[in-house]
């Protein structure tokens, strides 16, 4: 009787199965994992998962209502009610402050973007959050006008509130610029991806390391 | 055990189980996947026997450890079954509030006719009960032009007083819906009052369609929810879960309408007529979007898993993909 809880399978050409040889009597058995201890491993992995999933969601639809945020919240201090760019009154401080702010909050969006789409293409993110954003930001429109060809369609009498063209226009004059600085924000995150990547890297060959180490200290 | 194994016509207890995974035979090495498992008969240990070379494989049994492990599956699963249900009855709840809306939106033109006609019936029934009762010295006639010529007597001299036509109540939408109908209007009056409205669908409310917008979208969540809760089957058999709930709302709402004498005012029998119309219409649109959201659904979740996750962190959602027949996400990049 021998443990071979330490011997090293090998893999069988033929059918794949990992082989476990007692060194002893050479008789070979394959090696198994407990059930249960799949079952378990296999139920972590899909908690991970899900978690993964449910922040990168969670993130994804933070960054996109703060951008239409931000759109909002600085629309009047660089546009004018016919639809043109102003120069914002930077003499007053809270304005600076304004512009600052969203252009940082911009930025940011776009560094988190980044970095929980580490795994996609730099122009597929940029691609992704230009189409959900202008989605979100027209939603009022594009439900209001939805809901004005029905009605006109079937000649019912209801009263429809919808943005104007004007208002339209502004949000996408402020909107633009905002996803070049999100385009910016996405930059950022994509240095701070590489060094996540090379911290990760470099943490996991010191556990590595220290794992040979104990293992000749307990051989 | 030797004796056994070199004969294999050995008794052994028969089973419906088999091997369900790749295991080689220690005799020759063949595969037993799909082998019959059976008890020996000596210690009552499971084995398969080699169609090859009719050695017996001893398998190998992990023992439960406790019966917690069964009875931890069983109220897991029970309480998956409950909150299906739940779903189920919140599925149901949302379709039937769009269809009674739906219902309720489209009988406003006949709640308004209807109350409209009652009230002209009513003023035609006190005139007529006027009419009935003379005052002494006061007497009324109907003059040619359909108005009304009235002569007081007063110490043997008369004078007439002639009045135009009575016009009936002005008819303004909306103004007449909560009109409280009396019992022999309902029974003498309705059916013709009815048939005086014309027809119920070219005369209804067309803003139903409007609602059939929002009742879209929450029937395609539902539709997308059923796809993903129901893995364990296709996608054909997770449709009739929704057909259950478009069931069972239908028949709740037509029950909740059998005629009962609480319908007295002119809305509530203007959507007791139309319920039977408009709530299988809704009912039916919103089956066909529940059943765009049970084929899409599993899409939307396959394209919403691919562009959010990492390829590794992919693997535990596969049966997304291997339940429709699919190649399951691989676990390298690229």
């Amino acid at each position: 009787m021998r443990e071979l809880a330490r011997v090293r399978a090998m893999r069988d050409p033929h059918y794949g199965l990992p082989i476990v040889v007692c060194p002893g009597c050479h008789n070979a058995v394959v090696r198994v994992r407990h059930p249960d201890r799949v079952y378990w491993s296999a139920m972590r992995r899909l908690r991970a998962s899900i978690r993964q999933l449910f922040l990168t969601l969670m993130f994804t639809a933070l960054c996109v209502g703060a951008v239409i945020g931000m759109t909002f919240w600085i629309k009047p201090a660089v546009t004018n009610r016919r639809g043109q760019y102003v120069l914002p009154d930077f003499a007053e401080p809270s304005v600076l402050t304004q512009v600052l702010i969203a252009a940082l909050i911009v930025c940011l969006c776009g560094c988190i973007a980044r970095t929980i789409y580490a795994h996609r293409h730099f122009v597929v993110v940029l691609g992704l959050f230009a189409t959900l954003v202008p989605i979100f930001l027209t939603i009022d429109a594009s439900v209001g006008s939805l809901l004005v060809l029905i009605r006109d369609a079937v000649g019912a009498d209801a009263n429809i509130t919808r943005p104007n063209s004007t208002e339209l226009t502004r949000r996408f004059m402020v909107v633009l610029p905002g996803m070049l600085l999100f385009a910016a924000g996405m930059g950022v995150g994509t240095v701070f991806n590489s060094l996540i990547k090379k911290s990760s890297g470099k943490r996991i060959t010191r556990i590595r390391r220290r794992r040979r180490q104990r293992q000749s200290r307990q051989d | 055990m030797d004796e056994d194994q070199n004969n294999p016509t050995t008794a052994t207890t028969p089973s419906t189980d088999q091997i369900r995974a790749d295991r080689a035979c220690v005799g020759c090495g063949f595969n037993l996947y799909g082998q019959s498992v059976s008890k020996e008969p000596h210690y009552g240990l499971a084995i398969a026997r080699c169609p090859e070379c009719g050695v017996v494989a001893a398998l190998q049994q992990y023992p439960v450890m406790t019966h917690w492990v069964n009875r931890f599956r069983a109220i897991l699963a029970g309480l998956y079954l409950v909150l299906l249900f739940a779903f189920l009855g919140l599925s149901t709840l949302a379709i039937s509030a769009f269809a009674i809306r739906g219902a309720e939106l489209a009988s406003e033109p006949l709640g308004d006719h209807i109350g409209y006609e009652w009230t002209v019936w009513t003023q035609e029934q006190a005139q007529a009960a006027q009419a009935a009762q003379p005052t002494p010295g006061i007497s009324q006639t109907t003059t040619a032009g359909g108005g009304t010529a009235t002569t007081f007597t007063l110490n043997g001299q008369s004078t007439t007083v002639t009045t135009n036509p009575v016009s009936g109540p002005s008819y303004s939408p909306g103004s007449y819906r909560w009109v409280p109908l009396t019992p022999d209007w309902i029974d003498n009056q309705l059916d013709a009052s009815i048939e005086r409205f014309g027809g119920l669908w070219t005369n209804k409310n067309p803003e139903i369609y409007m609602l059939m917008l929002p009742a879209a979208f929450v029937s395609l969540v539902f539709g997308i929810f059923w796809s993903l809760a129901l893995l364990g089957s296709s996608r054909r058999r997770a449709l009739l879960v929704p057909l259950a709930s478009v069931l069972i709302g239908t028949a709740f709402l037509i029950g909740m309408n059998m005629d009962n004498n609480y319908y007295s005012w002119s809305s509530n029998v203007s959507q007791h007529i139309y319920v039977p119309l408009i709530v299988p219409v809704f009912m039916i649109f919103s089956l066909l979007m529940m059943a765009v959201g049970v084929w899409c659904g599993r899409i939307v979740a396959r394209g919403v898993i691919r562009m959010a996750l990492p390829p590794r962190a992919r693997l535990p959602f596969a049966v997304l993909w291997t339940r429709d027949g699919l190649e399951p996400p691989r676990p390298t990049f690229g």
